[in-house]
């Protein structure tokens, strides 16, 4: 529609100038009259040609400007690499055989009986053998190595290199997650004429273009055979287009087919065969030649193509594979060994055969090859990485230091501090526990989504993002852009801003649980209730907050004030405006998963915070590096406190309301945590740590509708799940020198000692503990037996 | 109560050696986890659970002496070797490296911090040198070390006082 209205104006416009030309005509006319009608025809051709002339040689001049800019700038367009942590190999590494091959696969190693070239391992049962590639890190280079390695319970027990020494680390080389390609889709890794099999190059130009080195850009001999072979087939069987057409076609022209456009094929492949040389023209055909697609995402060049369909550099394809992709230039659809794989294995075995009657393979070459599979692995999730949420967040910390052009051109390599097996894990939990969920409670079935995030505790990496239960597609990422109320995730920053006054609260200070009613200025009156509607009259403020109890904390966060705990919560990384009413004790502020992380993170820190970072280091296409995202800390809260409070957070899984995760994981682990619940169950919830991670849960739905499930029924089994697939480590947290341990009689609160029944010890900020003793702290203490006692207790 | 005062003096000098030998005893997996496989620190983990359930408040572990797993030794001598080359950036990422393998070793957090400080990155150096104070338990040597940094760290970015105050906090070490 809208061309057929441009095209209705231009007569129109053409119209009006065509009114002035004939009058200027016919002033000049005048003065020609005099010579010969034969000469005015001659003169009017000559004008013509002229004017011909000028106009081709205008158009032509266009073409060697868009031939040439546009030869340059894809040249350099080379998206940014996106890849996943490295795996660092040592003895004592928690590692299955299992994990490590997982890791091979994703790094494209093959299984063979005994590795004898690079990118190889065997196993025999807990031995794994493998010969690594090297890989330019950004602090180094890593040598291939060959590693011989002894599994036991799930630990890397020893590695030795192939004389039997042990070795101490290893580092991997980093799994490609993924690029960063600009809106029109292309994606593409380029490859260097040097590092190229010669095979393949010998391939291309049998196959293709036999006198790519002697023709002009066009080769009129194949174009005629062409046509002849293709009228004696009656239909399209054979191309005459060499190599430099083909690229012109790649380059600036779109899929059509028109005369037209072979015109202009032919003449910008002359074009390019004056401005570039024969090696420049083949790079450029290399990295530009159109070889599948993948959903949007179009799969350029046979760098990208090698991985897209087998998985591994273009440098480590046998002759069969090569032939595959060579054989599919014709046509990557028709031809598409994943969806034709029978067409695509009859067209490599034609391919084979003209390259031996070519003598370019032995017969027997080629007969190995014809009988070898097709060596396809199956098809990755859709666009190209199964990690959209957490490229999603890369770019996102990228955009900040960087122009988006530069992400989608300059080739970047972006080391990442993705971990692609705990992501694969926490998204099968997420998926798999909805499913289950939405089963066991009668909800509707696919109305319940979740996102979470998992980080390590020290240092703020974000290990992995999972923005939904279908994680292998793109689309809303609740991980970050779903802000909902947190509920009661917000309370242990009340108890903390509490706990931060030793002198006032202890984890036994008496709360008052009775009801509270509070006037708003618009004289309504708000009254919050426990979850249970029970009223718990004077309860210890570990207790308060290990059951979760509304009044209790809103007493308390009213005895505090707001402003202290809102100045926390900016302390924990929490920038965003928090509207400043009371109800926010109770969770009435609504932050993504990925912000409830940072919170989390700081506790699982020790009041330490970290940033949390999805990038370790960003390195220029030439190696150099151009930035560090560093380990950087933080005291965000004083240690003691956050200590106090991270012990209360073990009680919450122990006795409290996360009591259930011991069904998940067991009880040795310690692991702390906090469920949240809010409104008529529209948002489960649950953050915690163990020895090492911390993760976000978050379960709901998108139309905000209640999902139906508490904190505990819903977010804190997918919490459950993640944890459990990771085997974390048990958290241990050691005791700052601020804090004591004090005896306290349960029921008075007092100061006890080991005789009384049922007493435990509680940490306290130094002297803050209760100076009054406990009534079954007997009268005649006697300080000799209660030596006696703390020595052989 | 006189009377009582010296018994008391003789029976902690005559318990002191089991004291001496238990305390090491409990204490051994803490100290051999950095060295030995996770396996086994399952395992200790798992006989260490009962005893921290049962109270609100469990042992604390006995400060260890500078202990390193066999990669993290590596890597630190790595940093070393980098050090002496003046690559500061590629010495920083080493210990990165290091903690991200023990990351509650509060030694390579101390070395974290020197190498910022060696940079010039005086904030940073006394935050990391806070945070290894907070893991570093009982190792008065350690935490003595940490405060001197500090104090460094604050003089050269010329906050004289806090300076003062952390080298009154060191002295307390000594």
């Amino acid at each position: 529609m809208a061309k057929s209205r441009k095209n209705a104006g231009k007569p129109h416009s053409k119209s009006r100038t065509g009114k002035k030309t004939p009058a200027r005509k016919s002033r000049t006319g005048r003065g020609r009259r005099r010579t010969g009608k034969s000469g005015r025809r001659l003169s009017r051709i000559v004008a013509l040609l002229v004017f011909l002339g000028a106009i081709s040689g205008i158009y032509l001049l266009y073409l060697d400007h868009k031939v040439r800019t546009g030869f340059e700038g894809k040249r350099h367009a080379v998206p940014a690499q996106v890849y996943g942590r490295p795996l660092e190999l040592y003895p004592g590494a928690k590692l299955s055989p299992g994990q490590l091959e997982a890791e091979f696969q994703r790094l494209g190693y093959r299984k063979v009986t005994y590795p004898k070239r690079p990118a190889a391992w065997s196993r025999n049962r807990d031995r794994i053998i493998v010969r690594t590639r090297p890989f330019a890190f950004w602090d180094g280079q890593e040598s291939g190595r060959y590693l011989d390695l002894g599994f036991r319970g799930g630990v890397l027990s020893s590695m030795v290199d192939g004389n039997g020494r042990p070795q101490a680390l290893v580092r991997l080389e980093t799994p490609k997650i993924g690029s960063i390609y600009p809106a029109h889709n292309e994606d593409r890794v380029p490859v260097v004429l040097d590092e190229v099999p010669e095979i393949l190059i010998d391939m291309l130009i049998t196959i293709e273009d036999r006198s790519f080195y002697t023709h002009h850009g066009v080769d009129l001999k194949a174009i005629l055979r062409a046509v002849w072979a293709n009228l004696k087939a009656g239909g399209v069987v054979q191309g005459g287009s060499t190599l430099t057409q083909q690229l012109a076609k790649n380059l600036y022209l779109t899929r059509e087919k028109s005369l037209w456009r072979k015109a202009n094929e032919a003449v910008m492949a002359l074009i390019i065969e004056r401005r570039f040389s024969k090696d420049e023209i083949l790079s450029a055909y290399l990295n530009e030649i159109y070889l599948g697609q993948d959903g949007n995402r179009a799969i350029h060049g046979f760098g990208l193509a090698s991985h897209f369909y087998f998985n591994r550099p273009l440098d480590e394809l046998d002759l069969p594979r090569l032939a595959l992709l060579v054989g599919m230039i014709r046509g990557p659809s028709l031809y598409d060994p994943r969806i034709h794989p029978e067409r695509a294995g009859k067209r490599r075995n034609l391919v084979l055969d003209v390259l031996h009657r070519q003598d370019v393979i032995t017969a027997e070459q080629k007969n190995r090859a014809a009988k070898a599979p097709l060596g396809v692995v199956s098809r990755g999730k859709k666009g190209g990485s199964g990690y959209p949420a957490f490229l999603d967040l890369v770019r996102r910390q990228l955009r900040r230091d960087y122009r988006p052009e530069d992400l989608t051109s300059e080739g970047l390599r972006i080391f990442t501090t993705l971990d692609p097996e705990i992501q694969q894990q926490t998204e099968i939990s997420l998926s798999e526990r909805l499913q289950k969920l939405e089963k066991r409670h009668g909800l509707p079935a696919g109305k319940l989504e979740g996102a979470a995030v998992v980080a390590r505790s020290e240092g703020g990496e974000i290990l992995a993002v999972v923005g939904g239960r279908r994680a292998g597609y793109a689309g809303f990422n609740r991980a970050l852009d779903a802000r909902r109320p947190i509920g009661s995730l917000i309370k242990p920053v009340v108890y903390l801003a509490a706990l931060m006054r030793p002198d006032r609260y202890n984890l036994v200070t008496k709360l008052s649980d009775e009801p509270i009613h509070i006037g708003g200025r618009d004289g309504s009156v708000w009254s919050p209730r426990n979850f249970d509607l029970k009223n718990h009259g004077e309860v210890p403020l570990h207790l308060a907050l290990s059951k979760s109890y509304n009044v209790a904390t809103v007493r308390l966060g009213m005895e505090i004030g707001l402003k202290p705990a809102l100045e926390l919560l900016e302390q924990l990384g929490i920038n965003r405006p928090v509207q400043a009413i009371p109800a926010l004790f109770l969770g009435a502020v609504s932050l993504s998963p990925l912000e409830v992380a940072q919170i989390y993170q700081t506790f699982a820190a020790g009041g330490f915070r970290s940033p949390l970072r999805a990038i370790r280091e960003v390195q220029a296409a030439d190696g150099s590096q151009l930035q560090r995202y560093p380990l950087t800390v933080r005291q965000a809260a004083p240690v003691g406190p956050v200590y106090l409070l991270n012990r209360n957070l073990q009680e919450v899984v122990r006795t409290g309301t996360a009591r259930s995760l011991s069904g998940f994981l067991g009880d040795q682990l310690n692991v702390a945590g906090k469920t949240g619940t809010t409104n008529d169950l529209k948002d489960s919830w649950f953050a915690g740590f163990s020895g090492n991670e911390v993760a976000v849960v978050w379960v709901g739905r998108d139309d905000n509708k209640p999902a139906g499930l508490t904190g505990a029924q819903g977010a804190l089994r997918v919490w459950g799940d993640i944890m459990r697939r990771m085997a974390p480590v048990p958290l241990d947290l050691p005791r700052p020198e601020s804090v004591e341990a004090v005896w306290i009689d349960p029921v008075s609160g007092l100061r006890a000692d080991a005789r009384c029944e049922g007493a435990q010890e509680y940490p306290f900020i130094r002297g803050s503990a209760p100076e009054t003793k406990a009534p079954c702290v007997a009268e005649t203490d006697d300080p000799l037996r209660s030596l006696f006692r703390r020595i052989f207790e | 109560m006189t009377n009582t005062r010296p018994m008391m003096i003789w029976l902690i000098i005559l318990t002191l050696p089991i004291g001496a030998c238990s305390t090491p005893m409990r204490s051994s997996p803490t100290a051999h986890s950095a060295s030995s496989l996770p396996g086994d620190q399952d395992e200790s983990a798992q006989g260490r659970g009962p005893a921290q359930t049962s109270s609100y408040e469990p042992q604390v572990a006995v400060a260890m002496s500078p202990q390193y797993s066999m990669p993290v030794a590596a890597l630190l001598e790595e940093a070393s070797r980098q050090e002496t080359a003046n690559d500061l950036t590629a010495a920083v990422g080493s210990v990165e490296r290091a903690l991200r393998i023990e990351p509650r070793n509060a030694h390579v957090w101390h070395r974290l911090a020197f190498l910022r400080m060696k940079q010039g990155r005086h904030a940073m150096a006394v935050e990391l040198a806070a945070k290894s104070n907070s893991l570093a338990g009982g190792d008065a040597e350690l935490v003595r070390d940490n405060w001197r940094l500090m104090a460094r760290s604050y003089r050269a970015a010329g906050d004289s006082a806090s300076a003062a105050a952390a080298e009154r906090r060191a002295k307390a070490y000594r």
